[in-house]
């Protein structure tokens, strides 16, 4: 038992920066109403940064344009390196929150949740071009000797660090019951014209409280980084049981959110524990622990987000009933072919690898820019359809014109089972759900040897339909990738294109956009808005799974690293670059995600290739501020300016109801 | 659709009839306080019913409770079956449905496919037909009538937020009738509408109610609801204080108290007693 004691208290290094970055969140959204999905990425930065100050001297700016370091002369003494990376992390969530999110204060959800993860994947690869990927170790901050409780040895910095989180909790309590700026933020929660009544400016008040939030998340960074090494993805994705840890305090008591953080941190380290012992638990259990608590905190004890009455709300974008398609159709078949053909090697891999992006962002349409649903998990679902497809084929033999399409139903299930939490919840609340699940469902089963093959990755046989060969390759190497392949593609590309064009134009398309715009009056018009969600998600998935099927063919050869996280949030920031609501906007999206032509030309060319996640981070970002239509919107507002915008981008408050919709 | 207004069946004689609607003790409450207390009534088929009251009264909560956006106690029957139970959308396909006095269009949508997914009522297995051959839209004929009974045919391809208030409001009330509901609840279906367009509606209230659409209608304006209506019910702090055609709604003194008991709410006093001056409403 002894022995379990030890690890649970072990466990609360993890556990306190949970919690901190948990607070921060909270604190974040009682003053903005924007939950950071960067917040892990921040704390990362700034850890980072402390850590070169002390070991060089140098002070790493995240700016671009700005020279790239400072040097101090020589390695800077803790305290000096202590107060310059608090007050970097002060300056950094002062700018975060001029430049990215204050001007989408009225903005719709997504575009919230979009310019988050944008900020995510830009402070993420940034560090990654400014630090590398490696592991770091620091030199320790806190006395680490183990001292004796309840008899064993526990090392004294985890102890110290619990000690802290709690002591945080407590400050962050006191000063927002006491103290004059606390209770106009918790009256800019409820009303942001309340906080106005009370003398302060919301603006004011959310940029204090970004900085706080900043500051207290950079301090979890610098003094884990002390006690374990820390690689840049981890300290990214500590968001997730951050989150979970924010939920569970309903993103308004810092006392709940530090003590679930902690909670979390322990569970997971005695799970480490209890796995020697108990040998039938799930590998994945460690990793999956923090959405089992998203999941029993949003879904099973209704622990939604509180509503915030914001000044004005702006709707998702419009999206348009298709016109003239035989006319596009025929142009981009054209186009498509006559690219694949004199195309080559690198070149033709990419216009291929646009395509299978195309597919995976039509889901995203179907889901987001119809039913108005946010997902992170879309690869998920993709790389459920790719191990599918491996196990189908290669271990139970099926024919691949039933093993193709029967991979995309699985994918199309799982849909359906992440879809249900979306019966509850909606909006932010559902991003969280979605990035929870897509997180355990690498866990548990993406990096279990058992079902995908484990580092040697899942192995899928060339695709043959009728005695042709449509496969990537030839047999004996060759022409590679074949034009065969890349018709292969096109040819479910064009198919999946029209019925999503077609699904905009028929009753069931008008129903989902009736849910997306209005729950309340779509059930008085009978429409079974619970039925539309399901067959949403399932429709999406069907179709992101039909893209990992492309995918896995392409690849002959498939890992969980296809399909993580980090892959799913790329995908939606392509989706929303290229146009969210129009499938226009998802052959754009296509041309745009990473390993596409886009970005292919851009590297030949301009050899940019390194700063291609920095580069679709900010460029999400601009999107969501300046173009919520995406590339494809944009360019049709451009050749015809005289068409009615039929979506102005204020609106008056009381007049819509978008706030009810997506909040 | 006939130009003159219906003959509706005399009031007198509903409880005779078979009721298309039958509300029996409905109460709705919010933690301590109750919104609609115990509240019985029946709809006959084919008539105009409303319901007036002062600010505050539960008319709107009566409303979501018929409809099952809120939960009640009591027991509804419609078209002689249970459906307090039901979830919203089946008592939708049952034949009732509603507007709301926040309109709630579907703002994503263009005019004429507000009417559309109104008067659509789909299969499940729809979908994979619609991913083939999306345009088969059955009730097209049902909604251009509808369009133009409401003047919105030139506005067909709009979006709603760029339409006025009043036309606003007459697509909220022409998603409403285009679904071909046998009872009608309208929630303030008058507001925001001038002189001109409330007449126009009256008489479109009128003519659908005597195509057998029954209607029952919600507002506080006397100019509206006293021509228009054959029936009239009056809910005072949640409790039904009166019910009786528009002339007797009209002398009842516990009406006129409950009316002039509300912090003085003088405009709504001048308008009952301005309709009662105009026997039979002006609009005829």
């Amino acid at each position: 038992m002894g022995d379990y004691l030890v690890f649970a208290l072990a466990g609360m290094g993890t556990g306190a920066v949970y919690a901190s970055l948990g607070l921060g969140v909270v604190l974040g959204y009682k003053g903005s109403g924007i939950i950071n999905f960067a917040q892990g990425a921040m704390a990362m930065y700034v850890a980072f940064a402390f850590d070169q100050l002390r070991r060089t001297g140098e002070l790493i700016l995240p700016v671009i344009g700005l020279p790239t370091r400072i040097g101090l002369g020589g390695p800077a003494p803790f305290p000096v390196a202590f107060f310059l990376a608090l007050l970097l992390a002060a300056l950094l969530g002062l700018m975060v929150y001029f430049f990215v999110f204050r001007p989408l204060r009225y903005a719709p959800t997504l575009a919230k949740v979009v310019a988050s993860i944008g900020f995510m994947i830009a402070l993420q690869a940034m560090v990654v071009l400014r630090f590398g990927t490696a592991n770091r170790s620091f030199a320790p901050v806190l006395a680490a000797e183990p001292i004796e409780m309840l008899g064993v040895q526990v090392p004294r910095d985890r102890l110290t660090l619990g000690l802290l989180t709690v002591l945080m909790a407590v400050a962050l309590w006191a000063f927002f019951r006491f103290t004059r700026f606390g209770t106009a933020t918790r009256a800019a929660a409820e009303n942001e014209k309340g906080a106005v009544l009370l003398g302060f400016s919301p603006d004011v008040l959310a940029a204090v409280n970004w900085m706080l939030a900043t500051v207290i998340a950079g301090l979890a960074g610098m003094l884990l980084g002390g006690i374990t090494a820390l690689d840049p993805v981890t300290y990214t994705l500590a968001i997730v049981p951050a989150l979970g840890a924010a939920l569970v305090g309903r993103f308004n008591s810092f006392g709940a959110t530090a003590a679930a953080g902690l909670l979390i941190g322990m569970g997971q380290s005695v799970i480490t524990r209890l796995q020697l012992d108990v040998d039938w638990l799930p590998t994945g259990l460690r990793d999956g622990l923090p959405f089992l608590v998203i999941i029993v905190a949003l879904v099973v004890a209704g622990r939604s987000l509180p509503m915030r009455g914001e000044l004005s709300q702006e709707r998702l974008p419009f999206a348009n009933r298709p016109k003239d398609i035989p006319l596009y159709a025929v142009a981009g078949l054209g186009v498509a072919v006559v690219a694949l053909y004199i195309t080559e090697g690198g070149l033709r891999l990419a216009l291929i690898t646009s395509m299978i992006g195309a597919i995976l962002c039509l889901s995203l349409v179907v889901l987001t820019g119809f039913l108005g649903q946010i997902s992170l998990a879309q690869m998920t679902f993709a790389g459920a359809a790719g191990f599918a497809l491996s196990a189908f084929s290669m271990q139970m033999g099926l024919p691949l014109v039933v093993a193709a399409p029967l991979s995309a139903v699985v994918a199309g299930v799982l849909g359906l089972l992440v879809g249900i939490p979306a019966l509850r919840v909606r909006g932010v609340n559902l991003a969280v759900v979605t990035l929870g699940a897509a997180v355990a469902v690498e866990a548990f089963i993406f990096r279990n040897p058992d079902y995908t093959g484990g580092f040697e990755g899942a192995r899928i046989p060339s695709p043959t339909f009728a005695g042709f060969n449509l496969g990537i390759g030839g047999q004996g190497g060759g022409d590679f990738p074949r034009v065969a392949f890349g018709l292969f593609v096109l040819t479910i590309l064009t198919l999946a294109a029209l019925a999503v064009v077609n699904l905009r134009k028929s009753a069931t398309g008008r129903r989902m956009l009736a849910v997306r715009a209005n729950e309340r009056a779509a059930a008085a018009a009978r429409i079974n808005v619970t039925w539309i969600k399901l067959l949403t998600f399932g429709l999406a998935s069907f179709i992101a799974g039909l893209g990992g099927a492309l995918l896995a063919f392409r690849q002959g050869q498939i890992s969980f690293e296809s399909f993580g996280v980090f892959v799913s949030l790329s995908l939606l920031a392509a989706a929303v670059l290229g146009g969210i609501s129009s499938v226009s906007g998802a052959i754009v999206g296509g041309g745009i995600v990473s390993g596409g032509i886009a970005f292919v030309a851009l590297d030949r060319w301009l050899g940019v290739g390194q700063y291609q996640l920095l580069i679709s981070g900010l460029a999400l970002i601009f999107t969501a501020i300046l173009s919520p239509q995406g590339i494809s919107g944009a360019v049709r507002d451009g050749l015809d300016p005289a068409a009615e915008n039929p979506n102005p981008r204020k609106r008056l408050a009381g007049l819509g109801s978008g706030e009810r919709i997506l909040s | 659709m006939s130009t003159t207004a219906g003959v509706s069946p005399d009031p007198s004689r509903a409880a005779d009839h078979e009721a298309l609607l039958a509300v029996r003790d409905l109460t709705v409450s919010y933690g301590g306080l109750t919104a609609v207390k115990r509240v019985s009534l029946d709809i006959a088929p084919g008539s105009v019913v409303g319901m007036i009251g002062p600010n505050g009264a539960g008319k709107t909560t009566f409303i979501d409770a018929l409809m099952g956006y809120t939960p009640a106690q009591g027991r509804i029957e419609f078209l002689g079956q249970r459906i307090d139970q039901l979830s919203v959308h089946r008592r939708a396909m049952l034949g009732l449905t509603r507007t709301f006095q926040s309109l709630e269009l579907f703002e994503d949508l263009t005019v004429r496919e507000n009417l559309q997914v109104s008067a659509e009522d789909p299969k499940w297995w729809t979908i994979f037909l619609d991913v083939i051959i999306p345009n088969r839209d059955v009730r097209a004929p049902r909604v251009d009538e509808l369009l133009d009974a409401v003047g919105l045919k030139n506005y067909e391809d709009m979006l709603p937020a760029h339409l006025s208030h009043g036309d606003r409001q007459a697509v909220s009330i022409a998603r409403a009738m285009v679904s071909d509901a046998r009872l009608l609840l309208l929630d303030e279906p008058g507001a925001g509408l001038d002189r001109n367009e409330k007449e126009g509606l009256s008489q479109l209230l009128r003519e659908v109610a005597a195509d057998g659409t029954t209607i029952f209608l919600i507002d506080h304006d006397m100019d509206l609801v006293m021509p228009t209506c054959d029936h009239i019910f009056v809910l005072e702090f949640g409790e039904l204080i009166a019910s009786g055609p528009p002339d007797r709604i009209r002398s009842d003194p516990r009406v006129i108290e409950a009316y002039l008991g509300t912090s003085g709410d003088n405009t709504e006093v001048a308008a009952a007693e301005r309709a009662a001056g105009e026997p039979g409403g002006e609009d005829r």
